[in-house]
């Protein structure tokens, strides 16, 4: 049989060289499409294949389990879904394991430190106030974490550390107002009744300034969509700080400090800090100085349809999501499904106030049929834009980058 | 060899490198992550919904680990990380003993360590 070495038409040298430059040809023209019309369906990581065990606890649904002492669960990304995130799907975040066991009865939120009278309160005490409601996002300041690159430790939520409802309660300020605020009062704290087994360690306590304090959208919520607090979300009362991120908004809260100096306590001093404005974290080369986190950044995502699902080709798709920023509310979303290069405006669902989730729509009509690599952007009413890529910190907060979404049009 | 044989063998040549280096350039390209990885992934046993934590995988020094690091979490919070190098596992150790109140010794606190390194190390 003839082979390789005759020399027919094709000598071993030629047919070398033609297979080679080929497949070069192959190489450059379909790689480069490829990357820019299709990403890879999973996040690129340096480690194993990322940990999607879903646990079902008492009162929720089946939810992505990053820890479950203490319970650490995620939203499934369908529950983003509905403008308002319900409640046996919102997600949980706990520090520390020692959850408390509540008796409604003997319950008292005391408030005291920089005041004229401490007081205390009873849940029935506090319902009996004139209650006011907000809708407003409470996002984890770590949500996303897991999907930076390079990875930090942490929580490893991808992006459902997050949800929207509306809090029922009563104003801070006004009970700040009742017991009399001293001269000199700087900020306040909260302590909520979670607790670890370790004596060293100090209960879960924040503070906020006295100006995000006395906010008249700060509120303790005993109400969360219209029912009880969830055990899991802070029964009986919890801290909202519409606009801030969730570590603010303290669980199962019993305690109230107004302090005349800022507090020093771990949660704020060394845990939660971010680089100061004008400075950047990059691997291997921190900021050198950080402030406590504080307002969320503008973010936008897709919800529907499902990520990597086919749609229609020549036929008018509905692409919905959400967005939200740190309370000024949403003023544009806009969608592209060229990969940047040009991008086109979403309408905007209903306007629930500046700090909730913001549906937006776009109908979509894919003219050919392949792998789309849609992105969507949101500003802000006061133009806060969102970066084009996710930027770096050292404990994975603030991740607020274009989002991307993978559908094939066929 | 006729010419027509050795085009149909050149073209699956071809198309097998072209694979190839296609996949190989996605695991190089450190593209943006996209929002979630496939719901497909989900693992739920319906038959077994209690909470439980996992057991420790084997490893060196497990008794060390399971001795003193879950009394505060579930191993569950290490299991659900991605690789990490030494460094960034004895940096992270050394925080359970400064800021919350792990009472190990200096030489427990390497084991508990080299125990990290060998269920969830990277280079």
């Amino acid at each position: 049989m003839n082979g390789f070495h005759r020399s027919d038409s094709w000598s071993r040298r030629q047919w070398l060289r033609w297979t080679t430059s080929a497949s070069g040809a192959a190489l450059l023209s379909g790689c480069a499409q490829r990357v820019e019309q299709a990403a890879p369906a999973a996040p690129l990581q340096t480690g194993p294949v990322a940990y999607d065990h879903l646990l079902k606890f008492e009162g929720k649904v089946a939810m992505r389990a990053i820890n479950d002492r203490p319970p650490c669960l995620e939203t499934p990304w369908q529950y983003f879904a509905t403008d308002l995130t319900p409640n046996d799907a919102f997600y949980v975040r706990w520090h520390l394991p020692n959850l408390p066991d509540v008796n409604v009865g003997t319950y008292r939120l005391k408030i005291g430190g920089h005041v004229e009278k401490p007081l205390e309160f009873s849940l029935a005490d506090l319902k009996k106030i004139e209650p006011v409601s907000i809708v407003a996002v409470n996002q984890c300041s770590g949500n996303s974490r897991g999907l930076f690159q390079p990875h930090v430790p942490g929580a490893q939520w991808y992006n459902g550390g997050m949800g929207n409802a509306k809090w029922t309660g009563v104003r801070l300020r006004d009970l700040l107002q009742k017991a009399g605020l001293k001269s000199g009062a700087v900020e306040v704290s909260f302590s909520g009744m979670d607790s670890s087994p370790s004596s060293s360690v100090k209960d879960y306590a924040k503070s906020i300034p006295l100006d995000q304090a006395q906010r008249p959208e700060v509120i303790l919520a005993y109400s969360m969509n219209d029912v009880d607090l969830p055990p899991l979300n802070g029964f009986p009362l919890r801290l909202i700080v519409p606009g801030w991120f969730a570590t603010y908004w303290v669980k199962a809260i019993s305690d109230i400090q107004v302090l005349d100096k800022p507090f020093d306590g771990y949660w704020v001093k060394s845990a939660y800090r971010i680089p100061k404005t004008g400075q950047v974290d990059k691997p291997g080369a921190l900021a050198k100085e950080t402030v406590p986190i504080n307002r969320l950044l503008v973010r936008s995502f897709f919800v529907t349809p499902k990520e990597n699902s086919a749609v229609a080709l020549g036929q008018a798709t509905m692409l919905d999501g959400i967005a939200f920023d740190g309370g000024s509310g949403i003023k544009t979303v806009e969608v592209s499904s060229d990969a940047g290069k040009t991008w086109s405006n979403a309408s905007l669902g209903e306007d629930h106030g500046p700090y909730s989730f913001r549906r937006w729509r776009y109908s979509w009509t894919p003219q050919q049929a392949g792998d789309y690599r849609l992105v969507v952007r949101a500003t802000s009413q006061t133009g806060e834009a969102q970066p084009a890529e996710h930027a770096w910190t050292r404990s994975g907060y603030l991740r607020n980058g274009y989002e991307a979404w993978n559908l094939k049009a066929t | 060899m006729p010419i027509l044989v050795r085009l149909t063998i050149g073209v699956f040549i071809c198309l097998g490198i072209a694979a190839l280096f296609y996949y190989l350039m996605l695991s190089l390209i450190p593209g943006q992550a996209v929002a979630n990885p496939p719901s497909g992934a989900m693992a739920y046993d319906p038959s077994d919904p209690t909470p439980r934590p996992p057991v420790a995988p084997a490893g060196p020094h497990r008794d060390v680990f399971n001795d003193h690091c879950v009394g505060c979490h579930s191993t569950r919070l290490v299991m659900t990380q991605p690789s990490f190098p030494e460094k960034t596992w004895t940096e992270s150790v050394h925080k359970m003993v400064d800021k919350y109140g792990a009472k190990v010794t200096p030489e427990m606190e390497k084991q508990i360590v080299q125990y990290l390194v060998a269920v969830k190390g990277s280079n």
